[in-house]
């Protein structure tokens, strides 16, 4: 590995002042499961490195019944799977998680470093954007702001994130009532691999008709950031879903969709399989939908 | 330059002196000779080095020696009590899980952290407890039953 010189900051103040003034050569520490592999087989060779890690308060898990979940972004996924806060709140958040990575990098890598990195085949990310999630971002002089994560993804790891700025918060709203939901990670083997495709799906319910009144679609590794297919959604809004608006709405998301062609597989490959999956994703999150439902009744 | 960090390490504790840039699987192997911990891909992607730091299985080349400063380490040298070995390298030995030998400490260290969080575990899960561990003589079945082995004799 290169030589580079290690901070570690105590403070977000701190700490966003080192990234400005060392901006362009500067990369942040998080979980390390991305940064460290890059240098050291020499893919990249940051001169500073800004460890977030002795900056307390960063890795805090909090509920509130009417603001929702919110993660800190140096929350490891190994603490959002077992929080017993997470568990009550969002119990469909453990299974997700679960999808990302092996149970070794899960005890290191971080939900903020998994977003920052902003691979367009990131795990949490299209999970947490169907559950229209948004982040908090601090910048130099304490400047805050906040952003829907769908809007945090530029491109192939770039971020909307300006010189000096950290991302700190994740914030996921409160679930609605009667609300299904699925992320299917399409691979070749059960573990350990990047997503080939990522679909994720939501689906609510309306109490007394069944009628779909909101839907997400969103798509991994399909684009040059993950994809929210509105066309896709609009097709199942409004309509007690049947299996011809599962099937037009898997078409719409496959035409939808740029994908690449690299070694994990082609650009027609992928567009077959997020038919394929959509529509598999959809299949499960709508009876989730009714038996929620069902509980809620 | 050269930083001094103090780590506990199998019960021990040392002071060393190391740069940035160096992580915690090389440390760990060069500097305190503990080579029982195998240094594989070096991305996080063969499970070789993993070690358990402040009571979680991580990857040793995912970490930097400055970030296991006061961490408390337990490598595959700190299983055996004395001469007696820990239940799992025995369940590895009995059940003839072992065979070149290189992928076994990250194996084991994968295995103990899982079972500690998880004493009742069932086939599937003892799987995915190192599904981010490859063996690639693919003895993976034995492993598995050594795991089992070990989680049924300590009911």
């Amino acid at each position: 590995m290169h030589e580079f010189e290690f901070h570690s900051p105590r403070t977000l103040e701190e700490a966003c002042e080192l990234l400005k003034k060392h901006n362009g050569t500067a990369r942040v520490l998080a979980g390390g499961t991305d940064l460290i592999p890059d240098m050291y087989h020499h893919k990249i060779a940051p001169g500073h490195i800004i460890n977030i890690k002795k900056i307390p308060g960063l890795n805090r898990i909090t509920y509130d019944s009417s603001k929702g979940l919110t993660i800190g972004a140096l929350t490891k996924f190994n603490e959002i799977i077992f929080s017993e806060t997470v568990k009550n709140s969002y119990p469909i958040l453990v299974e997700l998680t679960s999808k990302i990575a092996s149970h070794q990098i899960r005890n290191l890598a971080t939900i903020g470093g998994n977003l920052c990195n902003a691979a367009p085949s990131a795990d949490s990310a299209p999970s947490l954007i169907a559950m229209d999630s948004f982040v908090s971002i601090i910048g130099c002089e304490g400047k805050r702001r906040t952003l829907p994560l769908e809007k945090f993804f530029v491109g192939p790891g770039i971020t909307a994130l300006e010189p000096g700025e950290i991302l700190t918060k994740i914030h996921i709203p409160p679930l609605k009532s009667c609300t299904g939901m699925t992320y299917i990670k399409h691979t070749t083997r059960r573990a350990l691999e990047i997503a080939v495709v990522g679909v994720a799906v939501l689906v609510q319910l309306e109490k007394d008709t069944d009628k779909c009144n909101h839907a997400r679609i969103v798509i991994g590794a399909c684009a040059s950031t993950p994809l929210r297919i509105r066309q896709a959604e609009e097709i199942l809004v409004g309509k007690k879903i049947g299996e011809k608006d599962i099937e037009a709405s898997a078409e719409a998301a496959s035409k939808a969709v740029a994908p690449i062609t690299d070694i994990r597989g082609s650009d027609y490959y992928r567009r077959e399989i997020v038919k394929i999956q959509c529509k598999r994703a959809l299949e499960e999150a709508l009876p989730r939908a009714y038996s929620i439902k069902a509980v809620e009744a | 330059m050269k930083n001094k960090i103090k780590l506990h390490v199998n019960r021990q504790t040392y002071e060393v002196f190391v740069s940035a840039k160096t992580t915690l699987v090389d440390l760990l192997r060069n500097e305190l000779g503990l080579t029982g911990t195998n240094k594989g891909c070096g991305t996080g992607e063969c499970g070789a080095c993993t070690v358990i730091m402040n009571g979680d299985a991580v990857n040793s080349c995912l970490v930097l020696g400055m970030d296991a400063d006061g961490a408390e380490i337990t490598t595959i040298e700190g299983l055996a009590h004395d001469s007696e070995l820990d239940p799992l390298q025995k369940a590895f030995v009995n059940e003839g899980a072992v065979q070149c030998g290189f992928c076994t400490p990250g194996m084991i260290m994968a295995a103990k952290d899982f079972l500690e969080k998880n004493p009742n575990p069932t086939e599937e899960e003892c799987q995915d407890a190192i599904s981010g561990n490859l063996c690639r003589c693919t003895g993976y079945v034995k492993i598995v039953n050594a795991i089992k082995k070990v989680a049924e004799s300590e009911k």
